[in-house]
């Protein structure tokens, strides 16, 4: 994948829906970052990404 | 002169005939037989004593004197005979004493010449005695004169003995009154017997003597008559009142002659079963309108009390006398006769076959109730479970998506989707999971008692309010002994109370801060037998007050909710042989408590 693919950063709490949603992005020809919590994805260079979605809104924090 | 004899000898015949009749009428009455033939004895000595007063020559006079002193003795002897019958007291040794003496002057009485009385007999002095010219002997008085008196005293000392013994034992005034006739009567016969062997007095008048004795004991056979009179009336009466009792509740009586095998039932009783139709007798008539099924534990029932004597209480289906199908309830006891065998089976029966209906109706009433009541903490959950559910869809979705799109690609990714339909399987087979512990728990069913591992209801329940947990953000803890007994229950039901506790928990710790909210479910071996589960929360705890009252309707500490689900978790534990009871903990919240008996113990049926 080229440099200019967009990383694309998702945060789910529930892994099979993180794993199927991934799947998809990828699928999308996007490059998928997965994080099972928010906090884990914090620590990433904000500019990496371009784009975040969180699928589900039951995360704490 | 003569009536006065005739008339003596007229009343004791009939009051002998009187005592005799009673005796014949109930043959245990035996005292009635020794007092019949002492006044009938005193009859005949009165009418001999009339013709002996009236004698032309000492030969004459010498042979009635014979027979008017052998019946003496038989009044004499039956009068002690009556007293120790009667008065159930007196000395046997003393008793047989007498007898021996009188036996002994009976004996002399035929042997002795002329007379008993007299070595010899002169001449007659004719007296006049009430007007009347009688006759008596004048001669030289025998040593065995002696003997007849020694018998009198000893039947007097006899005769107070024992009417003081009977006065002792309860009897009052009666044995002192009885005793006391019989006594001064004896005593008088004595000094007579004295005189008229001094020449003084022509006859012994034993038999008007006897008139005293006879007139106590007819004073007191008038009573009794007047008491059995009045027993007879208020027996009737209670009887009387009985019946009506009896009808006023259809309550149907009945009695088992096992003896003769005879049932006597009164009309409630042979309402409640049809006789009508069967050859067999006696008791079998009753038992062949039992329901068969029923048939062997009745039997049983009846065995069990025939044989020890005990209570008895059956249930049991039968057809009435309409020809329809009721439940009976028959209660009562077996009479043991003193060979240590039955003789009698006494008992009621009953109609019962509202309660069971209305039991029946109950037990369908609470599985509604039961029912409603979990559509409710469902709808409760509704939310958290919709959540669940919407996870492994979405997934399903997302990866059919994924999948669709790797197909798209020149050349088409198929190896990425071996993973994506295994992905797809296991999140239907969640979405499935969770839908069926929903039906299950919404299904309209009967109790279906099985053993249960607890441990693992607990885990499977615990599983089911994990989304509901979830969202309060309390992290259940559970905690459960190893080797627990397995215990006996209705799965759903137990599921049920464990959500409604778990449920009222997050409930009462709604208000605290999430780093104080701790929900810990433990399960333990109950004290006596079974299994012990508590849930206890870090909530604001029950009021102390309300700490017994939380289990009833209507009662609830939280502003929503109608207070059901505590009275509805109180009827299922308690339906299933447990307790439940509620308690405050340390860290300021309530633990809920129940237990269940374990698999091999003896459920008891609620009604």
């Amino acid at each position: 994948m080229s440099e200019d693919t967009p990383i694309v950063f998702v945060v789910d709490d529930e892994p099979t829906h993180l794993a199927a949603v991934a799947r998809l992005l990828r699928a999308s020809e996007f490059e998928v970052q997965t994080f099972s919590s928010a906090k884990d994805s914090f620590g990433q260079r904000s500019e990496d990404a371009r784009a975040a979605c969180s699928p589900t809104c039951r995360c704490p924090g | 002169m003569s009536y006065v004899w005739s008339v003596t000898a007229g009343i004791c015949l009939t009051f002998g005939g009187i005592h005799l009749f009673l005796w014949t009428a109930s043959r245990q009455s035996w005292a009635n037989l020794a007092f019949a033939i002492s006044a009938l004895a005193a009859a005949g000595y009165t009418t001999l004593e009339l013709f002996q007063l009236r004698a032309a020559t000492p030969h004459e006079y010498v042979e009635y004197a014979r027979w008017t002193l052998a019946l003496g003795t038989a009044v004499a002897l039956g009068l002690v005979a009556f007293i120790r019958l009667y008065l159930q007291a007196g000395r046997l040794w003393l008793l047989w004493l007498i007898c021996g003496v009188r036996a002994l002057i009976l004996v002399l009485n035929f042997a002795a010449e002329p007379n008993f009385y007299f070595a010899e007999i002169i001449d007659l002095r004719t007296i006049s005695l009430l007007g009347q010219r009688v006759v008596a002997p004048v001669g030289e008085a025998s040593p065995w004169a002696l003997l007849p008196q020694l018998s009198h005293v000893l039947i007097i000392i006899f005769v107070l003995d024992a009417a003081r013994t009977a006065a002792n034992a309860g009897g009052r005034t009666g044995p002192w009154l009885t005793g006391g006739a019989i006594a001064v009567a004896v005593a008088l016969a004595g000094l007579s017997v004295a005189l008229r062997s001094r020449g003084l007095l022509p006859g012994a008048f034993v038999g008007q003597f006897m008139l005293l004795p006879i007139g106590v004991m007819g004073y007191r056979l008038s009573l009794d008559l007047y008491r059995a009179g009045r027993f007879a009336r208020s027996l009737g009466e209670s009887e009387a009142r009985l019946r009506v009792a009896a009808h006023a509740a259809s309550l149907g009586l009945w009695e088992w002659d096992m003896r003769r095998d005879i049932v006597w039932a009164n009309d409630a009783a042979r309402a409640h079963v049809r006789t009508g139709e069967t050859a067999a007798a006696g008791i079998e008539r009753f038992v062949q309108s039992v329901h068969p099924d029923d048939r062997e534990s009745v039997r049983e029932a009846l065995g069990r009390s025939a044989q020890t004597g005990a209570e008895y209480g059956v249930e049991f289906r039968a057809i009435n006398a309409t020809g329809a199908t009721v439940w009976l309830a028959a209660r009562g006891q077996a009479e043991i006769g003193e060979d240590g065998k039955p003789v009698r089976l006494l008992g009621i029966v009953q109609d019962i076959t509202e309660r069971k209906v209305a039991e029946a109706e109950l037990e369908l009433q609470r599985a509604e109730l039961a029912h409603v009541q979990r559509v409710s903490t469902m709808g409760y959950l509704a939310s958290a479970l919709a959540h669940e559910l919407s996870q492994p869809l979405a997934a399903i979705l997302r990866n059919a998506e994924a999948g669709e799109l790797f197909l798209r690609h020149e050349p088409p990714e198929v190896d990425e989707l071996r993973p994506i339909l295994e992905d797809i399987q296991r999140d239907e087979q969640r979405a499935a999971g969770v839908i069926d512990r929903i039906r299950l728990l919404l299904k309209h069913r009967r109790l279906e008692y099985e053993p249960l591992d607890v441990g693992e209801l607990v885990e499977q329940t615990m599983a089911l309010a994990r989304p509901e947990t979830l969202a309060r953000r309390v992290v259940p803890q559970i905690d459960i002994a190893p080797a627990l007994p397995s215990v006996l229950g209705d799965r759903v039901q137990l599921q049920q109370v464990l959500l409604n506790l778990v449920t009222n928990a997050l409930d009462a710790m709604d208000p605290r801060p999430i780093e104080r909210r701790r929900l810990i479910v433990t399960v333990r071996r109950a004290v006596h037998d079974g299994a012990e589960v508590t849930v206890a929360d870090t909530g604001s705890g029950i009021p102390a007050e309300q700490l017994s009252r939380v289990f009833e309707p209507f009662i609830t500490t939280k502003s929503s909710g109608l207070g059901m689900g505590l009275a509805l978790s109180k009827m299922i534990v308690e339906a299933h042989g447990g307790r439940i009871w509620a308690e405050n903990n340390t860290a300021g919240g309530a633990n809920i408590r129940f237990t269940i008996l374990n698999a091999t113990a003896e459920r008891r049926t609620a009604a």
